[in-house]
């Protein structure tokens, strides 16, 4: 788990490096080592995980005291939530691609919602396509990414093999 | 980045744990502050803080992550028009946003650099899980030049298999794990108790940088 979070913080490190069109956008490259591991861990662990990624986004952003960590929050547990549900029910239809695809957009729906109701007023509709669009583009490519990963590392299998026995 | 010889000023006057907590308490007051010109004064003293936790520091590689964060915001227009090349124009806003943020990355790894130590034990589940985060963080900045854009995958995995490795082999940070003034990967440390002189540096410069928001 710590490994994970650590992950999970270096990637929030690297995504902080590149420059944002539109307020509260991300691509998503915390996310990562949720994806690759969704196979791995219990539902519990995966949120315990995702848990762990926003308050390291939130250090890395110097977001932790802002109303950004709270959107965060939110964004990350309903794509975390629909990751799992889609992974759980759809695993041999669906592969991370589609599963990255479906979080991102519960992600930034979720965010743009909390946007539009309590910062920004309707006026921020205009923002909708732009951020779905660009958030869902960046879905596939951490999903991508995420894919090839997990069918080439020799590690994962490892690490799934350590975690079965550990419980 | 791990010094030898000698003990390092921290590590003679300060335990792992305290120095682990006072980062943490200082981390904020880094991340809170607007200003530019206060928040380069304190990447400037996290760098001194780094040196003396004995650890050696590769300007240049700084130098170049600064001036790449800068460039990629640059990109991105924003306030006040400070020069035109062709279709380019260079803003204030966005050079400010640059320059802020990658003071930011630097500072950070700095102070991480500095607050992180191989011989960190904190009890507790949690406090456990914290050491071995922050552990396993400085452990990937570190071998982070190990990565390679031609194999990208494969220098990754890896990576995270040494590391997987470190963590299952030496318990760090985890209570009961083989520690006993050793590092994670097996190399001796000086075991340091706290010190009067420790504890006041130590809080002049949490509070410093708390007093620096005021600012």
């Amino acid at each position: 788990m710590a490994l994970l979070a650590a992950v999970a913080m270096f990637c929030s490190t690297l995504e902080y490096l590149i420059p944002k069109p539109l307020p509260f956008f991300r691509v998503g490259l915390a996310n990562l080592p949720i994806l690759v591991t969704l196979h791995v861990l219990t539902w519990k662990h995966t949120l315990v995980l995702i848990l762990l990624k926003v308050v390291g986004q939130a250090i890395i952003n110097g977001t932790l005291a802002s109303y950004v960590f709270l959107f965060s929050l939110f964004g990350s547990f309903a794509s975390g939530l629909v990751m799992l549900f889609v992974h759980r029910t759809l695993r041999r239809r669906v592969t991370l691609i589609g599963v990255s695809l479906a979080g991102a957009v519960a992600s930034n729906a979720v965010q743009l919602l909390l946007s539009i109701r309590f910062v920004f007023g309707a006026p921020s509709w205009v923002m909708a396509p732009p951020f779905l669009i660009l958030g869902s583009v960046a879905g596939i490519v951490v999903g991508i990414v995420a894919e090839r990963y997990r069918r080439r590392s020799r590690w994962l299998p490892e690490l799934a093999h350590a975690y079965g026995e550990a419980g | 980045m791990r010094s030898r010889q000698p003990v390092p000023w921290f590590q003679a006057n300060l335990d792992a744990a305290t120095q682990l907590y006072a980062g943490m308490a200082l981390l904020p007051a880094f991340l809170l502050q607007e200003s530019l010109v206060v928040r380069a004064a304190q990447v400037g003293l996290l760098l001194l803080l780094a040196l003396l936790a004995g650890k050696r520091i590769r300007y240049g590689y700084f130098a170049i992550v600064l001036a790449s964060v800068t460039v990629f915001h640059v990109a991105i227009p924003s306030g006040r028009v400070l020069s035109e090349f062709g279709s380019f124009a260079l803003t204030s806003g966005a050079l400010r946003t640059g320059v802020f943020k990658g003071l930011a990355i630097v500072g950070m790894v700095f102070l991480s650099v500095a607050a992180v130590r191989s011989d960190l034990r904190i009890p507790g589940r949690a406090g456990a899980l914290v050491a071995r985060t922050f552990w396993a963080f400085e452990f990937l900045l570190e071998g982070r030049r190990r990565v390679t854009w031609r194999r990208p995958m494969e220098s990754v995995d890896s990576l995270l298999s040494e590391l997987f490795y470190e963590l299952r082999g030496s318990g760090a940070g985890e209570e009961g794990g083989k520690t006993d003034g050793a590092s994670p990967n097996g190399r001796a440390l000086g075991v340091s108790r706290p010190t009067i002189a420790g504890w006041v540096a130590a809080g002049l410069l949490v509070g410093a940088n708390w007093a620096l928001l005021l600012v």
